[in-house]
């Protein structure tokens, strides 16, 4: 007797292989057959009516670091069909922390990864230091996967206090970190992230910014012990600057024998001849023995904004980010006053983009108004209101601004990685991961969640570039063989039994929408997914779309911390 | 960098507390510092413009060449 049999299913098993009808069974939250046909009986039989059964997704670029502790479920992941999340991306984790960093590191967090310093307050605890701990406090309220790296300007401020922050390590301090990380990977940690990007709250360089080579290079040895991953954000939008950290990377890859991944591999008008010169970078690599994983996104970004708050869309106009960076009081009084507001005018129609970006104010969606008499205005263009009103529309969005006390959210919508005929060839090269999606973070910024239905929508329905089989092994089997998750991403008897079941011709993300369901009743973006039916973790079913969200069953919840780093036979 | 594989253009990670100056003397000793200078920041414009307090840091690429024509 299984406990579950899922019949009539159309199952892509994960490794790319043509889909087949058929049925699959589950025992003690594993697959325990699967096959054309599975004769039996179980506890519980669910019909498919020929709809896809995969392995669940795995979303190998996330930041729910923060959210995991008071939302086990990583909400709205799980729906998405989401099953295994990878938390501690570029450099940044909850842990190892001493009580001492608690306040520089959730000021770092929330100013790269744009969590609401209210909602971070109301919902985290902090009763951990170690990696250990960290993984203990919310293990037992888990109901997705989730593997965490460990992260690099952690293991500096660990070792080095203050001195993290000013410059490079000495041998000794680099030492100790080498243990850190192996305590790290000992407790369950998946690998090693870092950064040559990032800054902090202080706009200064992230802590792992400051290492030499020569740390890094140690710390990758640590990983070559554990057969670990590491994960890198190198300077994303330069082709130059790419192809050079993509040596860099094959040169630790090979050295260490370890796998490097690097996110995001991002497709902008501004340069549309960075992928093919990075990915054939990664190809001349890859030959010469390198493994090097580059991540794409799937979707076009989105930037939403309300003028309280410096956001990178105005960076590059210099009246713009000046008034911006003023108090809110300052900012109201620039937007009225006559001079400053010709120079606004002009800079948004006359300067150069943002990195990565390109920017036209006219085409910018009213997103959110905070007068009830201006919200007929939400979800129109700045240049559909303004033609209405026969006004100009920046001068337009400086009097709504004004008008609402900074209060207006503006979207600027699909401004890079917006090519969709640039973007199917890369996504689909057999060397790029589907990825990036940065699911837990810029939660008021824009939506970071549904990437995975996307994939199949854009690119499998709309574009017709990867195959439905192909698809579903970008989203599993793919990622699990490169971030060493043995237990999962394909359907084979004796892995775990993370399954999601989906239609095919209507698996969307949903449109993006604000919800309160932050801690301190704070808002963010999100989207409910379509098309995904019925979601497993481990064998139990944790969401299905007719019942939502499935409970705790006798006071436990069904995911696991994955690790997927072990000493290496030496 | 790889021993194996020629990097498109050349470039050396920066010293603790190096300084344009500092690598000008390095990279190029035999050119005048002022000259080697002016190219080096021309090569490097993310670095020369990157706003304070975030300066040069010791993982950051230099670039020792001019992008491809």
């Amino acid at each position: 007797m299984y406990d579950l049999i899922i019949r009539n299913a159309r199952i892509c098993d994960g490794s790319g292989t043509a889909a087949y009808r058929g049925a699959l069974a589950v025992s003690e939250g594993r697959i325990a057959a699967i096959g054309t046909r599975i004769d039996g009986d179980a506890r519980t039989v669910v019909d498919a009516g020929g709809k896809v059964l995969a392995p669940g997704f795995i979303d190998p670029h996330t930041h729910f670091d923060a959210q995991i502790t008071w939302d086990g479920l990583a909400t709205p992941s799980l729906e998405h069909g989401v099953t295994t999340v990878i938390n501690g991306n570029c450099s940044l984790t909850m842990a190892p922390v001493r009580a001492e960093h608690r306040a520089f590191v959730g000021a770092v967090f929330r100013q790269i990864e744009e969590m609401p310093a209210a909602a971070f307050d109301a919902g985290m605890r902090w009763n951990w230091e170690t990696f250990e701990e960290y993984l203990a406090a919310f293990r037992d309220n888990l109901g997705i996967n989730v593997a965490t790296l460990a992260g690099h300007s952690m293991l500096r401020l660990w070792v080095m206090g203050e001195a993290a922050r000013e410059r490079s390590a000495t041998g000794e301090e680099v030492a100790r970190m080498q243990d850190l990380l192996r305590e790290c990977l000992q407790a369950g940690a998946l690998g090693l992230s870092t950064s040559w990007v990032d800054i902090d709250h202080e706009h200064r360089p992230v802590p792992c910014r400051l290492a030499a080579p020569e740390e890094l290079d140690a710390l990758c040895a640590v990983l070559g012990e554990y057969g670990a991953i590491m994960q890198v954000v190198p300077e994303f939008w330069d082709p130059d600057l790419l192809c050079a950290r993509i040596d860099i990377l094959g040169e630790l890859s090979r050295r260490h024998g370890i796998t490097v991944s690097f996110s995001p591999l991002f497709d902008s008008n501004a340069t549309p001849e960075l992928v093919p010169r990075a990915l054939e970078r990664v190809r001349l690599q890859t030959a010469y023995g390198a493994r090097i994983v580059p991540q794409m996104q799937t979707r076009p970004i989105d930037v939403t904004f309300e003028f309280d708050v410096p956001t990178s869309v105005f960076s590059t106009r210099p009246t713009w980010w000046a008034t911006i960076l003023k108090s809110a009081d300052e900012t109201l009084a620039d937007f009225q006053n006559p001079a400053i507001r010709k120079q606004l005018v002009d800079e948004a129609y006359n300067a150069m983009h943002p990195i990565a970006m390109e920017v036209h104010f006219p085409d910018f969606i009213v997103r959110r108004c905070h007068l009830p008499h201006n919200r007929a205005l939400e979800g129109r263009s700045l240049k559909d209101i303004a033609a209405e009103r026969g006004c100009d529309p920046v001068e337009l969005m400086l009097d709504l601004a004004v008008e609402e006390n900074l209060q207006t959210c503006f979207s600027a919508v699909a401004v890079g990685h917006n090519n969709l005929a640039r973007i199917t060839g890369p996504l689909s090269d057999p060397l790029v991961q589907v990825g990036s999606g940065d699911g837990g973070a810029h939660v008021t910024r824009f939506a970071t969640y549904g990437d995975t239905g996307y994939l199949f929508s854009c690119f499998v329905r709309e574009a017709g570039a990867l195959s439905l089989e192909q698809a579903v092994y970008k989203l599993t089997g793919q990622i699990a063989r490169n971030w060493g998750l043995a237990d999962r991403g394909e359907l084979r008897p004796g892995l775990a039994a993370d399954l999601v079941l989906f239609d095919p011709d209507t698996i969307d993300r949903g449109p993006e929408i604000a919800v309160e369901d932050l801690p301190g009743a704070g808002y963010r973006y999100l989207r409910r997914a379509s098309g995904v039916e019925q979601v497993y973790v481990n064998g139990q079913l944790a969401y299905s779309a007719e019942a939502g969200y499935a409970d705790a069953r006798d006071g436990k919840r069904y995911g696991k911390i994955v690790s997927g780093a072990r000493p290496s036979a030496a | 960098m790889s021993a194996s594989i020629t990097p498109q253009r050349p470039w050396v990670y920066p010293c603790e507390g190096d300084d344009w100056q500092r690598i000008a003397a390095r990279v190029f000793p035999e050119r005048p510092v002022e000259e080697a200078i002016a190219d080096l920041q021309s090569w490097n414009l993310y670095l020369v413009f990157r706003p304070a307090p975030a300066g040069m840091t010791p993982s950051d690429i230099v670039f020792t060449g001019p992008p491809a024509a």
